[in-house]
């Protein structure tokens, strides 16, 4: 600036007057102008040197932060793996659903729209109304909409909503096998069950698209940045050992056995004894993943392979196997029973029935409490401990399926007398459904214990075999003898003993009651009204095809095994057989077919049974009015056929 | 081709001379500015007009429409020699401030969150401030012209300019628009320079005038989170912070080329007001370094020539015109420049001729016609 100031001259106001009255010769302030303008110039010389730095020299962090902002992710679901039966059925399949969305921003009649929305969605006009008023950007009205539905709603070509196809699970038979399959979430994630268990293979891998997304999230549709796009990959199928149709048959039988003695719960589980694969398995009451959100967590479970509970004389079969083995009884070794109540240290334990003497094999048949406390003694804990362990108590068989219990078998160290002789009529211990039938399995197929399984194969979409699953012998528990001897007193069981109501008629069966009472956790002794009963059993025995446990909770009208337990059994070993084609002994190879009776006079029914030969017990007088077997049913040459008769029609 | 080439020069000889001794660097500069604005504005406003209108070409038609009004205008006081202009100094100034005043009252100015800087007059939203600040600019140039021997006093010269626009400056805070201020303030300083105030006035008068802006940049919460912001734009990078990023990053994703016209990511909702305030930062995405560089040399050409019309004006009110006009625009160019590339805190300015922005682009197209009248007059 003083520089500036030496160039102007001296006489400042002389000059400027001068300059004034001069007009067009003007005196400029050039200087001051040049350095002005320089000012400006540094300004934009200073924005470019900026910009370059911006853009060329460090561009690094800006585009760290615009691939983060920039970048969409369109997830593209794979197609979830079907769930199939042995014989391909299918137990749980994809329906193409549509989800609906909301940009309420984008709403131009939302009168139009609430009126549409809560009348076609079954939503509340305020739910809606919500909706609509949100003030996010994207907003879900209702996922997975049947594909009618939504395709109504497209008819009516509303502003602002919008559609994605998404695959539904569905399970076709409701609730077929319902805790066993499990359920998926709504975004098709395996939350239960195989669904759980195989979520990996079913699910496959989602794909994604890379796009260009704007500041609120939308997609551009432009083309995309050049990232990738990953296809998505189906997920595989799997195949399970389930026969649908021995499980229906196992369903129903269950329900109805359940509800006629009013209990709270039941369980099934149907087994080849031979391979270990889960012909059925079924818990009560049913669960229909369809609609999994109605059911509380009790339901949810797979009860045969979660529940443990005190399995009472159902245990007596693998004590008796576990002495004939160890060679300490014979099966015509008799104990004193002494009349159905013997004292053990203080402590008193009973017999249904009084009996005197009774032998091993009568001891199964009658299934008396104070002949096995004594087979126990003869045996000892440390043996008697050995064998649980080798029928697999204590430990999960290794199923693969989810949430599987161990049970609780204590060590012998804790035994007392009185600790071992409860223990010998299955008090004290506590298994599952299914270690009970790989446990019969065991005696059934002469003496192999071996592993449980659901998981027939795993087939990934072009059709390899991912995985299939074989037999697993863990161990040989008892000799083959040994499992004879058993199996012929189980036989005797269900001819001749507590076990009678389990009689199929043409078939060798083997079979154990159980009648348990249930440990009250408050008192540590026993509820007085809760009982589990159960029955055990294979059939045929002499070359067994399945094995079936059934187990009911809390049944009110009767508590013992050979009344709850037996009948349903029963049914269930009978058409299973039917529908596997076994052949029936001989004799029995002729079947019959059930008329309906309903209406006939009981001496039409007398003539009737005579000329067809069938055994027929009738109850009350007058006409028919229910008959069991039901009419189409199969008779054969054991059965007797109930009817009831009333006054009136 | 070689008749083709005596054609280009015949006919470029016929412009020159219809154009009758107006500057055409000037013209050509600011025509080359106004183009380049019409294609961002549409560039940029596309994707919002057609979310917000449902027509993409909204705020293009309307940035043309208001173009043709600025090039009328322009045209207009080309024509006018600019001494006339300096008989209605004074009713201009009263004009000014009665605008100033006026956009001040409820119900006569809009409240845009808490400012009131635009009335809404039916076709355009008038900002007054952009056109009150070239009625300073000549006021102040016809005061300067014809105190000219007072210049080395200190009330005179320098006070008595000061409190005068330092009326419109108060104004124009309690709207409150702080950028406009600014350059006012700037652009007044520069004027008294020019104008041959003593540098040591100006000094201590400069230093009062930064503790002026300390203070209000103090009390104001707004102003406060911007300079902080500035100062670390990555502290609260979805707050305050936010535009400077976004800025950063469309320069960044521009690169030295640019990801080519009409291909910005930024201008999808990620950087606000990118057809206004931060276009530049899109014309940086957009066409890149050298887009940046095409804008910023245009500038420099249109105040190398306004400066060289200022220094050719026939008379010192023309040479004092041209300057407070030149200054005006071209730091209003530089600072919103600077401020899309992180120099300077965020502003709510223009970038002359080229934002879109009614007001703004017809004030400016106003000034080039008085510096272009200037030009005509300067030619010997």
């Amino acid at each position: 600036m003083g520089k500036e100031n030496k160039k102007r001259p001296r006489n400042l106001k002389a000059n400027r007057s001068k300059r004034i009255s001069l007009g067009r010769e003007l005196y400029k302030p050039r200087l001051r102008i040049l350095i002005a303008g320089l000012m400006i110039v540094l300004l934009f010389v200073a924005v470019s040197i900026k910009a370059f730095e911006l853009q060329v020299l460090d561009r690094e962090k800006a585009l760290r932060i615009a691939m983060s902002q920039h970048r969409g992710f369109f997830t593209l679901l794979p197609r979830r793996g079907k769930i199939l039966d042995s014989n391909n059925k299918e137990l749980a399949v994809n329906l193409e659903a549509y989800s609906i969305y909301l940009r309420p921003k984008e709403v131009k009649e939302p009168r139009k729209l609430v009126d549409a929305l809560s009348k076609r969605l079954g939503l509340t006009r305020d739910e809606v109304l919500n909706l609509v008023s949100s003030k996010k950007p994207f907003v879900w009205v209702k996922r997975l909409v049947e594909p009618d539905v939504a395709s109504k709603i497209k008819e009516m070509n509303l502003g602002g909503i919008g559609f994605i196809e998404e695959p539904k699970r569905i399970y076709p038979n409701g609730h077929l096998a319902g805790q066993v399959l499990g359920f998926t979430d709504i975004d098709s994630r395996g939350i239960e069950g195989v669904e759980y268990y195989l979520d990996e293979v079913l699910a496959g891998k989602p794909g994604k698209v890379v796009v260009k997304k704007d500041a609120r999230g939308r997609q551009i549709l432009s083309e995309p940045f050049d990232f990738g796009t990953e296809e998505s990959i189906s997920g595989a199928d799997v195949i399970l050992t389930l026969n649908s149709q021995i499980q229906y048959i196992v369903e129903r039988e269950l329900k109805e056995g359940v509800e006629r003695v009013k209990a709270e719960k039941g369980m099934v589980v149907v087994m080849d004894p031979e391979t270990g694969e889960v012909i059925a398995m079924a818990s009560y009451p049913f669960l229909d993943p369809n609609n999994f959100k109605r059911y509380g967590d009790e339901v949810r479970r797979n009860l045969p392979v979660w529940y443990s509970f005190e399995p009472g004389s159902t245990i007596k079969p693998f004590l008796v196997a576990a002495a004939l083995e160890e060679k300490v009884v014979s099966p015509s070794t008799t104990f004193d029973c002494e009349n159905g109540r013997r004292r053990i240290s203080g402590a008193v334990i009973r017999d249904v029935h009084p009996y005197k003497v009774l032998s091993v094999s009568d001891t199964l048949r009658l299934s008396s409490n104070i002949c096995a406390s004594k087979i126990a003694e003869v045996l000892g804990k440390d043996r008697f401990y050995k064998y649980l362990e080798g029928f697999g108590f204590g430990q999960k068989t290794g199923i693969d399926l989810p949430g599987e219990s161990s049970g609780i078998v204590t060590k012998p160290k804790q035994w007392g007398p009185v600790e071992l002789a409860t223990l010998s009529f299955g008090q004290g211990i506590s298994v599952t459904a299914l270690q009970l039938a790989t446990a019969l399995s065991a005696i059934a197929n002469g003496g192999y214990l071996i592993k449980p399984y659901i998981v027939k194969k795993v087939i990934d979409p072009e059709g390899n075999v991912l995985k299939e699953n074989e037999t697993e012998v863990r161990r040989r528990v008892i000799s083959y003898e040994t499992a004879r001897k058993v199996t012929e007193m189980l036989e005797a069981v269900v001819e001749d003993g507590t076990g009678r109501n389990a009689l199929v008629p043409g078939y060798r069966v083997a079979g154990k009651t159980g009648t348990a009472q249930v440990p009250n956790p408050q008192t540590g002794g026993y509820y007085s009204d809760r009982h589990i009963s159960s029955f055990i059993g294979f059939a045929p025995s002499d070359d067994p095809r399945i094995t079936v446990v059934v187990v009911v909770v809390n049944p009110k009208t009767s508590f013992y095994g050979g009344v709850v337990a037996a009948p349903i059994f029963k049914e269930i070993v009978e058409k299973s057989l039917f529908y596997l084609g076994v052949p029936p002994q001989k004799g029995f190879a002729e079947a019959k077919i059930m008329p309906d009776l309903r209406g006939m006079s009981a001496r039409e029914i007398l003539r009737w049974a005579e000329k067809e030969g069938v055994k027929v017990r009738l109850k009350g007088s007058g006409y028919a009015k229910n008959q069991k077997p039901g009419a189409g049913e199969k008779i054969t040459e054991g059965t007797v056929c109930l009817i009831e008769l009333e006054q009136k029609i | 081709m070689k008749k083709e080439g005596g054609d280009l020069k015949k006919v470029y000889g016929n412009i020159r001379n219809k154009a009758k001794g107006y500057d055409l660097g000037i013209i050509v500069s600011v025509f080359f500015l106004s183009a380049m604005g019409m294609l961002m504005v549409y560039s940029t406003s596309s994707v919002y007009a057609l979310e917000k209108f449902g027509d993409q070409s909204y705020f293009l038609k309307h940035h043309i429409v208001y173009l043709f009004i600025g090039l009328v205008g322009m045209v207009g006081l080309m024509f006018i020699d600019y001494r006339v202009l300096r008989r209605f100094a004074y009713p201009m100034y009263v004009a000014g401030l009665f605008l100033l005043v006026l956009v001040l009252i409820p119900g006569i100015g809009k409240d845009v969150s808490g400012a009131r800087r635009w009335m809404d007059i039916g076709f355009i939203t008038f900002q007054p401030s952009e056109v009150a600040k070239f009625l300073l600019i000549i006021y102040l140039a016809h005061s300067l012209a014809k105190k000219r021997d007072k210049m080395d006093t200190f009330w005179v010269g320098c006070v008595s300019h000061i409190l005068m626009a330092g009326l419109y400056v108060a104004l124009i805070l309690l709207e409150p628009d702080f950028g406009t201020a600014t350059i006012l303030v700037v652009s007044l300083f520069g004027m008294l320079f020019i104008g041959e105030a003593k540098v040591k006035y100006l000094v201590i008068l400069g230093l009062f005038s930064l503790a002026f802006l300390a203070l209000a940049v103090l009390t104001e919460g707004y102003r406060m989170s911007r300079v902080l912001s500035f100062l670390d734009p990555w502290k609260d990078p979805l707050g305050s912070g936010y535009q400077s990023i976004q800025s950063f990053v469309a320069f960044g994703l521009g690169g030295f080329w640019g990801s080519g016209l009409g291909d910005s990511s930024q201008k999808l909702f990620f950087l606000p007001q990118a057809h206004t305030d931060f276009i530049f930062s899109i014309i940086g995405e957009e066409l890149g370094f050298i887009g940046v560089l095409l804008i910023v040399s245009g500038f420099v050409f249109f105040v190398f020539r306004c400066l060289k019309v200022a220094l050719n004006a026939p008379d010192v009110f023309g040479c004092y015109l041209v300057f407070g006009c030149t200054l005006l625009i071209g730091i209003q160019a530089g600072t919103n420049m600077a401020v899309a590339v992180g120099l300077f805190p965020t502003k709510g300015l223009t970038l002359p001729f080229i934002s879109y922005g009614g007001t703004s682009l017809i004030s400016s197209l106003g000034a080039v016609g008085m510096i272009l009248s200037v030009s005509r007059a300067g030619i010997k």
